[in-house]
């Protein structure tokens, strides 16, 4: 499966200085709406922020994994930010969250090959070995590259 | 001990998978058997069998949404919680569910 379609270089970024979680999300938001992936950065926000509402998507090991369905995402997205200092989010393991990856994932998504994807990162960061290295990753190209081993290879089960 | 479970979450997307890969992984610590199926936004994945359901011991289901044919279910002891208690103590909700079974 092809994962270029899905993010690249210009929806990382290891580098986010961000002291919380609103701010986090609309800063992961405006790198959607840069590459003209959401129709409305402020109703996809909204979203995001329902769902966080519902419960919080920090799983623990500081990392959290904010998503929202709508009609304003225009094509399914990942986007993946990592922070200079951990950040409040009500995280279920109540420790700071300093690595994000966020979903977008349009209301009707045509085909399944995207959700897919997204399922199978999903699955995979429960993996220890693989979230460590993707949260240690230096550069951006090495997460496209452990993303692309995630989805290309089929996880063990 | 045979095991099934399935997960779901609103979006059908995130938590419904790294639940079940969460339950996966804790059952292949403990030596336990356990089928997932994972009700999410591709439909049912992994969709247990006629023939599993009759073998299984328990029954997990960590749902925060409306499953279809849970009439499958009805005469296993089952465990219910959200979704996300199955990502955050998948070996607790598995020894629930084997205490549920020795009942």
């Amino acid at each position: 499966m092809e994962i270029t379609s899905l993010i690249n270089e210009d929806l990382i970024d290891l580098k986010i200085d961000a002291s919380n979680q609103q701010a986090v999300i609309e800063y992961l938001a405006s790198l959607l709406e840069n590459q003209d992936r959401i129709e409305s950065k402020s109703a996809f926000i909204q979203g995001v922020m329902e769902r966080e509402s519902q419960f919080t998507t920090g799983f623990g090991n500081g990392i959290a994994i904010p998503h929202c369905k709508s009609e304003t995402v225009k094509n399914t997205s990942i986007v993946i930010g990592k922070m200079k200092n951990e950040v409040d989010w009500k995280a279920m393991d109540d420790r700071g969250v300093s690595f994000v990856i966020m979903l977008a994932i349009p209301e009707s998504e045509g085909g399944t090959t995207h959700l897919q994807i997204l399922s199978t990162l999903s699955g995979k960061l429960i993996d220890d070995d693989f979230r460590t290295s993707l949260m240690n990753a230096a550069h951006k190209e090495n997460v496209l590259r452990l993303l692309e081993d995630c989805v290309s290879k089929k996880s063990n089960s | 001990m045979k095991l099934i479970a399935i997960t779901a979450c609103p979006a059908g997307v995130a938590h419904t998978h790294m639940a079940a890969a969460a339950l996966e992984a804790s059952a292949k610590k403990m030596g336990l058997k356990i089928k997932v199926e994972k009700q999410g936004a591709m439909g049912i994945e992994n969709a247990i069998k006629e023939k599993e359901v009759s073998e299984a011991e328990a029954l997990i289901l960590a749902v925060d949404t409306a499953i279809a044919k849970s009439e499958r279910f009805n005469n296993i002891p089952t465990v219910k919680v959200s979704v996300a208690e199955a990502v955050k103590n998948p070996q607790g909700l598995l020894n629930q569910a084997i205490e549920l079974a020795k009942k």
